[in-house]
């Protein structure tokens, strides 16, 4: 097991006399190379819950082992856990801050002690990973498009080599097609074996990309499956404040008025093919 | 309410050297008219013009070429531009950046302040805002614990105290999750309704655009397109051809009518999809 999350509590003060219980007992187990989307609506705790993968929050109680080992006992390094899960924020293009894009991407391997030529080698590959070409690296971070400031953004996450990345809301305020690239190749960085967490609002990006969803409701995880199994309880969907994708939701209002649907898919091309069928056997 | 007649925007992106500075030209001979009381949509993909284009709407940027008219004023007379921003109010994307009050209604009185409302009249005027976007009970909450939703509805609220008959929404749902995006949308719909304020709405999200009565289609800083959103959603290519999304049961739609079901396009909703599918399997098992 690559990353297991045993009972994680964790609880804020809001204000001087409210409390927040963030999370409560949230257990979870990821496996190298899994796609997983963490969904909930705002306030679930689904953010603050990413933040601990790092160690960038340290809970009240419970415990997480990475590759099997806790990361909270004495002298753990937790550098080198922030260099193996790297985490991306939300607007991440907001931390952009050299000169150069190819001195932002190159500022974190530089930072674990990479000599410039090394570091550089990195940006440049995460660079064109995100598919940032070679007359932008000169360039300042600043003068991109807003697409192009997030993948640069995240190519400074990329360079460090994670083993696992977790992005937090990564394509918020992004125009579709530049949505889609980005979770492409996320979808590609899965292959070459790296491991996913997606947190995500859109239901529709979740069910084509990821192939398990955490749901996550008032700080504890009420569902864990895969796409088809999450939306197959509608009700404690909508109990978590959250909608369905359009194909499922269009799967079970069809079932609900009576036409014979069998099987419950994300999948839009196994859905229609479905839908299709049975309306051609009424025909004949 | 809102004439655009071909309004051309440039500016310098500045290099190295002189020979780097490029002109950019981010409106290319834009023309638009909105009649007030119109729910209006502007999409397109990032850096296709449409926040620059909103700019204009109440003088933030001024044409290089070409006029805006905001009720028959002109936005470059700069006698005009006061009026002009009475009636024209924005709200903008990120939450964070445009709330300045330390309490709900201090922030709504901020806009009032500034138009020289006086102090007697200006209760009066906090309260039928909050009572619109129907925040009456946050009156006194601090902003900074309010959710990214709630945040927004304050922005319009503060926008709308000083009564503008138009009120551009500039990707102010972007930065919003699903629940509070609906919110927003809902209370803008809503103004529109009931107040008759006419509304800018620039978005990504095609569910957003779905009830306009117009949309316009932006592209490489022209209107590529323009209709109703029936009439828009008919042109799914177009749509793809210009970077937009097309709602994932709009593209099914379409896909089963390339495969011989006969259904009527477009489709916007999923309730729309599903009930000509049980009328159809209806009628024919009935024959």
């Amino acid at each position: 097991m690559l990353i297991e999350v045993e009972k994680l509590n964790y609880t804020y003060a809001s204000s001087e006399k409210e409390k927040v219980h963030a999370l409560k007992d949230v257990s979870l187990n990821i496996r190298q190379g899994e796609f997983v989307a963490l969904v909930g609506s705002s306030g679930s705790g689904k953010s603050t819950f990413v933040r601990h993968l790092n160690g960038l929050i340290k809970a009240d109680s419970g415990d997480i082992r990475f590759q099997g080992e806790s990361i909270y006992q004495k002298k753990y390094p937790i550098s080198k856990l922030r260099q193996k899960v790297g985490l991306v924020f939300q607007y991440p293009e907001h931390q952009l801050f050299s000169r150069s894009v190819l001195a932002d991407v190159a500022f974190g391997p530089r930072n674990m002690g990479d000599s410039k030529e090394e570091a550089e080698n990195k940006a440049k590959a995460a660079l064109e990973k995100v598919g940032i070409g070679e007359e932008l690296f000169e360039g300042s971070p600043y003068e991109l498009s807003g697409g192009q400031m997030r993948r640069v953004a995240i190519a400074g996450i990329l360079a460090m080599e994670p083993e696992v990345l977790v992005l937090d809301e990564p394509t918020a305020g992004l125009d579709p097609y530049v949505r889609n690239q980005l979770l492409n190749l996320l979808k590609k960085m899965q292959k070459s074996g790296v491991t996913i967490l997606l947190v995500s609002h859109s239901m529709e990006e979740v069910a084509n990309y990821a192939d398990r969803v955490v749901v996550f409701n008032s700080g504890r995880i009420c569902m864990d499956g895969s796409p088809e199994e999450v939306f197959a309880d509608k009700e404690k969907i909508r109990k978590a404040g959250l909608e369905m994708p359009q194909v499922m939701e269009a799967l079970w209002q069809l079932k609900e008025q009576g036409i014979p649907v069998h099987e419950f898919t994300c999948n839009e091309k196994t859905a229609i093919c479905q839908i299709v069928d049975i309306i051609k056997k009424k025909e004949a | 309410m809102i004439r655009i007649a071909d309004v051309v925007h440039t500016y310098q992106r500045y290099g190295k050297s002189e020979e780097d500075t490029i002109t950019i030209q981010a409106l290319d001979h834009v023309d638009m008219e909105v009649k007030a009381g119109q729910f209006i949509a502007i999409i397109g993909h990032n850096g296709s013009g449409k926040s620059t284009l909103a700019k204009h709407l109440n003088a933030l940027l001024l044409p290089s070429e070409g006029t805006v008219w905001i009720d028959d004023m002109a936005t470059n007379v700069t006698e005009n531009v006061g009026e002009i921003r009475k009636r024209v109010c924005m709200v903008f994307q990120n939450p964070d950046n445009q709330i300045i009050g330390a309490t709900v209604e201090e922030d709504i009185a901020f806009g009032l302040e500034n138009m020289k409302i006086p102090t007697e009249r200006m209760q009066e005027k906090i309260d039928a805002s909050l009572e619109a976007i129907h925040m009456t009970e946050k009156r006194s909450a601090n902003p900074g614990n309010l959710s990214g939703g709630q945040k927004q509805k304050t922005a319009i609220a503060g926008a709308i105290a000083v009564e503008p008959k138009c009120l551009v929404l500039d990707e102010a749902t972007a930065m919003l999750d699903p629940q509070a995006r609906k919110e927003v949308i809902e209370i803008a719909e809503e103004l529109n309704r009931t107040k008759g304020i006419t509304i800018i709405l620039i978005t990504h999200h095609m569910d957003e655009v779905i009830h306009a009565d117009k949309i316009f289609v932006m592209n490489q800083g022209k209107v590529a397109a323009s209709g109703t959103p029936q009439e828009i959603f008919l042109q799914t290519d177009m749509l793809e051809k210009y970077h937009l999304e097309v709602p994932a049961i709009t593209r099914m739609a379409v896909e089963m009518v390339r495969q011989g079901i006969d259904l009527k396009l477009p489709v916007l909703t999923v309730e729309q999809l599903t009930n000509q599918i049980c009328r159809y399997g209806g009628n024919s098992s009935a024959n």
